[in-house]
């Protein structure tokens, strides 16, 4: 790891300690002899309250490359999850997370998972990522929801 | 002045002589009690010797780890000292436009003056055709004002930065008040700057600043960036592209920090004795 990955993510992990927003989690994932591997981190999203994602908290791993934060990280819900802007090997379609759209350096994990947050209650329609969710989500809101919901019940908050 | 009688009717008189002549010598009198007869270059030099006075007065604070106890009045009286050797180069440059101005205006009431000859010069002398009363007095009021003169000097790079250095030394973490502008009601307020380098989020030690965009980074991961071949700046939202030539040192921001960590220090340090005691 270059040394100003591994010190922007020492940082993004003191920071996150000191303060991030509620119901969320992220940290980095021990290796087998128990150290900290600081590109390799597991993180919940909590669906927002009052929505259909309500209830549950959506586990993501987040994989940071050599180059970050030149590069974004690369994350990814379970695969076949149920999301219209999810691929069915469960990386995320947002324009954020994209290299060649809108992903700048100084985007904090913070801003990513809040942004992430916002994705699952307000998919994008422009940008289809798997077939069931999409089509679901504009032809047959009901059978959506009802999905959605089934889904939920499995990330149900254990707390 | 009574023997003219056999001179051609059509002789001139010398634009110089005798009225303008008179109307020049009033505006020389004037012009000799000026406000200020100090040369450009004398108030640059002294400007000078302020700032440098005030950055070794930064730097020693900085080296003795004082950063915290910056003596403010020591500060206002230098910006002032600054403030007036501004103004009163701007009063002199605006009294030399002034007599310039004044002095073409009675040349051009002397020319078209056509019956102006040695014939009708007691005429003229009797009574003056508009314009020739004028005095310098009557110019300056007219266009000098001490609010011209403000909004010329506030707008000095050298003034700002000191002004700016001020602000720092008091509000690390606030925005730069905007010195320009008279209109307090305009002024954006609010807000807090951020002293960490957006790219590593350490604190900034060396920063340089985007001169396209305005944005601050730290020197060696901006510089890393670049060389990678990403050029957009690394802000989100900003669309600026930038190029290693467009990073100038931020000498202020580079302040900000100083002065920042040096506070932290001594609450530390306050705490502590509060703790021990």
């Amino acid at each position: 790891m270059s040394s100003l990955s591994k010190t922007r993510l020492q940082e993004e992990r003191k920071q996150w300690r000191k303060d991030h927003p509620f119901g969320f989690y992220a940290k980095p994932i021990r290796d087998k002899d128990g150290g900290l591997d600081l590109s390799q981190w597991t993180a919940g999203i909590p669906g927002k309250t009052d929505t259909i994602w309500a209830g549950a908290t959506y586990p993501i791993t987040i994989t940071f490359p050599e180059e970050y934060p030149s590069k974004p990280p690369k994350i990814k819900f379970p695969e076949h999850f149920y999301h219209p802007n999810v691929y069915p090997s469960g990386t995320i379609c947002l324009s954020i997370l994209n290299e060649e759209q809108d992903w700048r350096p100084a985007i904090t994990l913070k801003q990513i998972v809040l942004g992430i947050q916002e994705l699952l209650t307000n998919p994008n329609p422009e940008s289809p990522a798997q077939e069931p969710a999409w089509k679901a989500y504009q032809k047959d809101r009901a059978t959506y929801i009802k999905k959605v919901k089934e889904q939920a019940k499995k990330y149900v908050n254990t707390v | 002045m009574e023997t003219l009688d056999g001179l051609p009717d059509d002789l001139r008189v010398p634009e110089s002589i005798p009225l303008t002549k008179l109307l020049l010598n009033k505006f020389q009198r004037e012009a000799s009690q000026l406000p200020s007869t100090a040369s450009k270059s004398d108030i640059d030099s002294d400007i000078e010797t302020v700032i440098r006075d005030v950055d070794t007065y930064i730097d020693t604070l900085v080296n003795e780890e004082r950063l915290s106890e910056a003596n403010f009045d020591y500060i206002d009286t230098c910006i002032q000292v600054v403030e007036r050797l501004y103004e009163a180069y701007q009063l002199k440059v605006a009294y030399m436009k002034l007599t310039k101005a004044a002095m073409d205006d009675i040349r051009q009431v002397a020319n078209e003056a056509a019956d102006f000859n040695l014939n009708s010069l007691k005429q003229f002398q009797k009574n003056p055709p508009l314009g020739f009363d004028l005095t310098l007095n009557s110019y300056y009021s007219s266009i000098v004002t001490e609010e011209s003169i403000t909004k010329t000097v506030n707008k000095e790079p050298k003034l700002q930065r000191l002004r700016n250095i001020r602000s720092i030394l008091e509000n690390p973490e606030d925005p730069l008040p905007d010195h320009d502008s008279l209109d307090d009601e305009l002024a954006v307020s609010g807000g807090k700057v951020s002293l960490k380098d957006p790219l590593s989020l350490q604190f900034l030690e060396n920063p340089v600043r985007s001169r396209k965009c305005g944005h601050t980074y730290e020197n060696r991961p901006i510089l890393l960036q670049l060389r990678n071949g990403v050029t957009h700046c690394p802000i989100s939202g900003c669309h600026f592209d930038l190029l290693v030539s467009d990073l100038v040192p931020d000498s202020l921001m580079k302040l900000r920090v100083q002065v920042f960590k040096a506070r932290q220090l001594q609450k530390r340090r306050l705490t502590k004795l509060e703790t021990v005691m």
